[in-house]
């Protein structure tokens, strides 16, 4: 295994810098640059320009600058905010990407999931429920994300007003406050992971206890999280930022549910004749354990190969949610970047976008490998 | 015609659905020329230019001359959606080719070949793997004029070179392990001659698999990037879309839900079309789902 996981990290390096010379060529075979979208500047002041942001310098001596910075965590200067490093930009926007798609992540697989088991089991003859979640399902899946953004927008928020249909957090709340919302929101992001991992693992301690202990136990937990937020003094800062994240977070998790409830549905459905099954079912088992403990299983392990499909989608999801709903992600980063030719912003947006689908890469193979022992001995590249 | 594509597309119910949806919209695509030459009058019901005078505030409801009634501009919204059809396709069926064609190529040849071909084909993918198709396109779209050929050919490179070329990859090294492989090779045939008479019948399925699955992604995409006007495309579902939320309110009847659904509604039926379609062919090849699915 450790063989494994060294030789996965070498040939991710490789492939790490192989990516960032394809960003370089790319972005630089762009017409104009971010001197030229500055429309009305006197030629002698673009000239001046160019040679302060380093982009009079010739092509190969500009990549060796970016490699050298790339590898050594300096990502430039960003042309729009001349104040900031890029990667302090990008530092304080991944905290805002990461808290849409981490929880509307999490939230659509277990939907997902959960759906898909409960349709599959226990086996009965296609009633008109099931087949109206499963077209749901499939209409979800396929539909344009900007739309559902929209219909969303003008109900939820400007038809009934309930949640707000811009930006991060509403400016008369933190007119005097000093912390940052990327700070409140890193905590939030953080306490959703410790909530959701601690949820799971007594799921899995308390197997064997009764139902009500069980809840109870979950419950306390919960309660003690939400607690240490209102000590915290943050709380109504904290939810004002939840009231914010209503909408773009309900948009991911509708139009990301279905492929995961369909693919589940699939897999279920598959290992229904098995005999393991029948034997359950012989001992008399009840529906529920068979589902979770024998079918429910087995049945996620190809899911895990299919979220490297999915994974790019939704990262593209996010960064849509974020352009249609204000929220000043990464993704609205990228948009902005893109607009005004910020070459130094825009290499470190992709270079993030790059990075985070690499590490999922990682981690899902490294997971793979330490699931089936087969996958450890073919070590290519 | 094989015989798991004929199950696919007309035995499997999932298929036919996905078939019948698909050939829906070619006939749609189909009837707007002829439409235009022989029925309609061109300065009223242009896609792009059109306007109907004897109307006098647009957008209207739909009445007996529009029978989707008009978008903000005097437009004609069904000859749009018909004229989006033709785009969506176009774009579905050439990025669908042009992916698993590639997918297919790369991962064939790097089972095949095994050694440096592969560690060569296998690290291109893992590159690209890292370029989400859409943002790639929102930059190149910087570089080209964004016609939807050029859309389709570059969603198809992206796409078709990720994740499908590895995963046919993998499906193509466990047929060339197989004894009739060695014995082809034994027996002398050439490599091109075995690859396209013992490897490829096995492997088409998959590549047909992925064409799906890309053609509904690129379309989804041309949306996308229509409708951040990011495309020349002079009219799709997507730009429809993003004109109307634009001039959602420009109407004294209020907001403009008719014209926002056409083009929504086209967008989830093709694109569950292909997803129908795809899990027929899924079922098609392996029995065990056919039977209990």
């Amino acid at each position: 295994m450790g063989r494994y996981i060294f030789y996965r990290f070498i040939r991710a390096f490789i492939t790490l810098f192989l990516f960032q010379t394809t960003l370089f060529l790319l972005i630089h075979a762009l017409p104009g640059d971010f001197v030229s979208t500055a429309v009305g500047l006197p030629p002698v002041w673009k000239k001046a320009l160019r040679v302060y942001l380093g982009l009079n310098l010739p092509l190969w001596k500009q990549y060796i600058l970016w490699m050298r910075g790339f590898f050594s965590g300096n990502l430039g200067r960003s042309f729009l905010f001349p104040r900031l490093s890029v990667l302090s930009v990008l530092l304080m926007a991944l905290p805002k990407t990461l808290l849409l798609l981490v929880p509307a992540t999490i939230s659509a697989w277990v939907l997902g999931l959960w759906l898909g088991k409960r349709l599959a089991w226990p086996p009965k003859k296609s009633s008109p429920v099931n087949a109206s979640i499963t077209a749901f399902a499939v209409a979800s899946h396929s539909s344009f994300l900007p739309w559902v953004a929209f219909m969303l927008i003008q109900i939820l928020a400007i038809r009934l007003r309930w949640f707000p249909a811009q930006s991060e957090t509403s400016l008369e709340l933190w007119t005097d406050v000093t912390v940052s919302s990327s700070d409140i929101m890193v905590w939030m992001l953080v306490s959703f992971i410790i909530a959701t991992i601690g949820w799971w693992a007594i799921g899995q301690k308390t197997y064997r206890w009764r139902r009500a202990a069980r809840v109870a136990f979950k419950v306390f937990f919960l309660t003690a999280i939400g607690l240490a937020w209102c000590f915290s003094g943050w709380s109504r800062l904290a939810l004002d930022i939840l009231w914010h994240l209503a909408l773009p977070f309900t948009a991911l998790v509708v139009t990301t549910f279905g492929e995961i409830m369909l693919l589940t549905h699939t897999s279920m459905n598959v290992l229904r004749g098995e005999d393991f099954v029948l034997l359950a079912r012989a001992k008399g088992l009840p529906d529920s354990r068979i589902r979770n403990g024998h079918l429910g299983r087995l049945a996620t392990l190809p899911l895990l190969s299919r979220f490297m499909l999915q994974f790019p989608f939704l990262l593209l999801g996010s960064f849509v949610i974020e352009k249609m709903f204000f929220w000043p992600g990464v993704g609205f980063l990228l948009f902005l970047a893109i607009d005004y030719q910020d070459v130094p912003l825009l290499m470190g947006t992709l270079s993030l976008t790059g990075i985070l689908l690499l590490v999922s890469h990682i981690t899902l193979d490294i997971i793979q490998a330490w699931i089936d022992p087969r996958l450890r001995e073919k070590i290519h590249g | 015609m094989d015989k798991w594509l004929k199950v696919a597309l007309f035995r499997n119910p999932k298929g036919l659905v996905g078939t019948i949806i698909l050939s829906y919209f070619a006939l749609m695509a189909l009837s707007h020329p002829i439409l235009m030459a022989w029925f309609w009058n061109r300065e009223i019901y242009h896609p792009m230019v059109g306007f109907d005078p004897d109307i006098v505030p647009h957008p209207t409801f739909p009445s007996i001359q529009h029978p989707l009634g008009t978008d903000s501009f005097g437009r004609d919204i069904l000859s749009q959606l018909l004229y989006g059809a033709g785009t969506s396709l176009g774009v579905g069926f050439t990025s669908g080719l042009v992916a698993s064609i590639l997918a297919v190529a790369v991962g064939v040849a790097s089972a095949y070949f095994r050694g440096k071909v592969e560690t060569l084909l296998m690290g291109l993918c893992d590159v690209v793997i890292l370029l989400p198709p859409p943002i790639i396109l929102l930059i190149i779209g910087l570089l080209v004029d964004m016609h939807w050929p050029v859309l389709a050919l570059f969603y198809g490179i992206l796409a078709g070179l990720g994740t499908p070329a590895v995963i046919i990859k993998t499906w193509a090294q466990s047929v060339t392990v197989k004894g009739f492989v060695e014995t082809a090779k034994l027996a002398g045939g050439n490599d091109l001659y075995i690859i396209r008479r013992h490897i490829l019948p096995y492997i088409l399925p998959a590549g047909f698999l992925f064409m799906m699955f890309t053609a509904s992604g690129s379309v989804l995409t041309e949306a996308f990037l229509s409708f951040f006007g990011r495309t020349r495309i002079r009219m799709s579902w997507g730009s429809m879309i993003w004109f109307t939320q634009l001039t959602f309110y420009w109407s004294a009847e209020g907001p403009q839900w008719h014209a926002l659904f056409p083009p929504a509604l086209a967008i989830i039926a093709f694109c569950s079309a292909f997803y129908l379609l795809s899990k027929a062919v899924e079922e098609a090849l392996d029995p065990m789902v056919r039977r209990f699915a």
